[in-house]
């Protein structure tokens, strides 16, 4: 997560500056250009009622910002497609931002996107009812049902992990380009809240382990070996209670999203927008503190406000 | 008739019977078409539609699915026993499985009057005691060993067609001539109509014979189980079934309901502890997540199964309907559930719950315990497929309930 690695690669930076003007995003940022702060973990918190728009603006934040990386042909793209459940009850990642950002990918040249999903409920319901895989269609992205084939998994260790020391998780997710962290953040019986860290469940197969033997733990241990090259949390509009699955009518529209590359820091942040009695349960995020994952101190990030309209 | 429309019909007559024999094998194997289509066939039998009526004690069809076995019954009155020569897909099968054969009479005695007035008359009490053996029934039960949904239950009434094709080897359409209570049914329609007393009086013998039988093995198999055990909770139910009395006095194990369940959660139970007129009747029973091929719970985008029976042992649901029916109740086992007894932050019961019908108690460390609304709960059995928990077993289970009722929507 450091700034050096945040100002390596120029050649991508262009790449998506032309996604940000073929994507027509009208960007204000207030005046103020929102710059990578030295030595801090940085935190974009973007503000704006057109998803579309916000998406554009996080894309370019990115460009602006390190990019995908170099000469990446293959990204992975984990959003949550797990439930059924329409793009505004909140379960899913709303397809309007994994439209938008696959947009962005091919105007920056990556044609190969793939999008893994174990999700709960059977894939055939939820990823069209998710919205998610229209778009994942349209262009030209392709979504993969976990479920469908064994082959698609592989056996993984987690040399960091205190609890969940061997999973087996999708090939896409282990060996790919660039790995993209798109959750939606919601709350969460088990957790407290599910964010950004608590999103790779749709990536281990036998997630029951996790439930058995700690899922806190487990989830800062899935942290310390899944590293995303970004996280773009979608927090525009957060179911409040009865999540994951909802739909529920105590939802709130932060429409925010909260980019960053430590996943971490973005979880932090977060949560920061459910009540508190919510977010203390989430312990995992002070396990992944503990872990040296990240920055999990709100007031020690680098937090970077943008209003996108 | 000369000799040449005599060929002309009897070609007209086989396109008819191998068109309709295709068609009742793709309906019952759940081909691309809406799945009430799956009902069409043994919805035909006017002998389904008056025992169960007669053993519900209500008329069970709408104006719609009352013209199928009206039109049988008609063409009956009218026609004698065409229906088994042109449309009947078990005589099809059974004609083409008599064209070799030994010409042995074994089974000299009629015995198709005797079981069609022991059916009539045990329904008299309540039980549609051997509607099983109504021929449309058989030959759509048949399909519960194709489609791949059998059970070893499933296997003995299902096996009733190839049985009979057996014996139609030694005496050719045995089953047709000898024991088939529906054509039976047509023939005294016919005969009732033409010569009134006469029909009577021949049928004399397998009415009080029907009735003599009938009404006391009804009694008994009602009051009467295989085995020793009573079970607490009565099995969970398809959706659109009342309770399981009244299911029971219905159901002609067609098995439609067996074949539209698309995620084959739906089963044939040989279960000794119930009475023995329940014996191979259909039950809902849910599957482990991961073992399940797709979906191992009932889940709250489908209410096939509501659409397909014959006999009103199921009455259709729309989807509303269905997404508020109680059809059994989620129960928490807290000695086998990792929140409750093994302090982890387990609640996967509550996620997955499709109706929130699971609240949590938020301990003071943060920790959630499950616990089940019984009147919200609608039984679908979404926790027990997806709860983690090994040590002993599932620490939430589903039990059936006394009677379906609609609960209130989200």
């Amino acid at each position: 997560m450091s700034y050096e690695h945040a100002c390596a690669t120029g050649l991508t930076r262009r790449g998506f500056l032309g996604a940000g003007v073929v994507g027509g995003g009208a960007l204000l940022l207030g005046g103020r250009v929102a710059l990578a702060a030295e030595g801090k973990t940085d935190v974009w918190v973007l503000h704006g009622t057109d998803k579309k728009k916000l998406m554009d603006a996080a894309v370019k934040v990115i460009a602006d910002h390190g990019g995908l990386g170099k000469d990446v042909k293959k990204l992975t793209l984990k959003v949550n497609a797990a439930w059924y459940s329409t793009p505004d009850e909140g379960g899913n990642t709303h397809p309007e931002l994994v439209d938008a950002f696959l947009k962005g990918c091919k105007d920056q040249g990556v044609k190969d996107v793939v999008l893994p999903e174990h999700p709960v409920q059977p894939a055939n319901k939820t990823f069209p009812r998710s919205g998610l895989l229209a778009v994942a269609k349209s262009n030209s992205a392709a979504m993969i049902d976990m479920r469908s084939d064994a082959k698609l998994w592989k056996d993984v260790k987690l040399p960091a992990a205190k609890n969940l020391k061997a999973a087996q998780m999708p090939a896409h997710v282990l060996e790919t380009g660039a790995l993209i962290n798109m959750p939606v953040a919601k709350h969460h019986g088990s957790a407290g809240v599910t964010i950004a860290m608590k999103n790779w469940l749709g990536s281990v197969k036998d997630r029951r382990f996790l439930h058995r033997n700690d899922l806190h733990q487990c989830i800062a241990d899935l942290a310390s070996f899944l590293k995303p090259t970004w996280t773009i949390v979608d927090a525009t509009r957060i179911m409040l209670d009865r999540g994951p699955k909802g739909p529920t009518k105590n939802m709130k529209k932060p429409d925010l999203l909260i980019v960053s590359k430590s996943q971490v820091s973005a979880d932090a942040y977060a949560a920061t927008l459910f009540p508190k009695a919510t977010a203390d349960r989430a312990k995992y995020i002070q396990m992944a503190a503990d872990m040296k994952l990240g920055e999990t101190d709100v007031s020690k990030l680098a937090i970077h406000k943008m209003e996108v309209s | 008739m000369t000799g040449t429309s005599k060929t002309i019909v009897k070609v007209l007559q086989w396109a008819v019977r191998l068109l309709l024999l295709a068609a009742a094998l793709f309906l019952a194997a759940g081909g691309p078409v809406p799945v009430a289509l799956g009902r069409l066939f043994p919805q035909l039998s006017p002998l389904v539609a008056v025992t169960s009526s007669i053993a519900q004690r209500r008329w069970y069809l709408g104006a719609f699915w009352f013209a199928p076995p009206l039109a049988a019954l008609l063409l009956a009155v009218w026609k004698g026993r065409l229906f088994c020569r042109w449309i009947c897909p078990a005589g099809t099968v059974y004609t083409l499985g008599s064209k070799a054969t030994l010409r042995r009479r074994v089974l000299k005695v009629r015995l198709n009057g005797y079981l069609f007035w022991t059916i009539v008359s045990a329904s008299l009490v309540g039980v549609p005691l051997l509607a099983a053996l109504d021929p449309l029934s058989t030959f759509n039960r048949l399909t519960t060993i194709v489609t791949g949904t059998y059970t070893v239950a499933s296997l003995i009434p299902g096996l009733l067609v190839p049985a009979m094709l057996v014996l139609g080897v030694i005496q050719p359409m045995v089953w047709c001539s000898h024991l088939c209570p529906l054509g039976y049914f047509f023939e005294i329609s016919r005969s009732f109509r033409s010569r009134p007393k006469e029909a009577f009086v021949r049928s004399r013998r397998q009415i009080v014979t029907g009735l003599l039988v009938g009404l006391p093995l009804g009694a008994l198999t009602r009051a009467f189980a295989l085995g020793k055990g009573r079970h607490e909770r009565p099995p969970v139910l398809p959706p659109g079934a009342t309770g399981i009395e009244a299911f029971s006095a219905a159901c002609t194990r067609c098995y439609a309901c067996v074949d539209a369940c698309p995620y084959g959660l739906i089963r044939v139970r040989f279960d000794t502890d119930r009475a023995a007129w329940q014996l191979f009747e259909p039950e809902v029973h849910y599957l482990d997540s991961e073992l399940a091929p797709d979906c191992g719970y009932c889940p709250e985008w489908c209410n096939a199964c509501s659409q397909v029976c014959p006999a009103g042992a199921i009455t259709p649901l729309s989807l509303a309907d269905k997404q508020c029916r109680q059809i059994g109740v989620a129960k928490v086992i807290r000695e086998a559930c990792l929140a409750w007894e093994d302090g982890e932050d387990c609640s996967v019961c509550q996620e997955v719950c499709p109706y929130q019908a699971i609240t949590l108690k938020i301990e003071p460390d943060g920790r959630a315990l499950p616990i089940v609304d019984e009147d919200i709960c609608r039984g679908c059995g979404a926790c027990f497929s997806n709860c983690p928990a090994q040590r002993k077993g599932k620490a939430i289970v589903v039990g059936g309930v006394d009677r379906q009722r609609q609960v209130r929507p989200m």
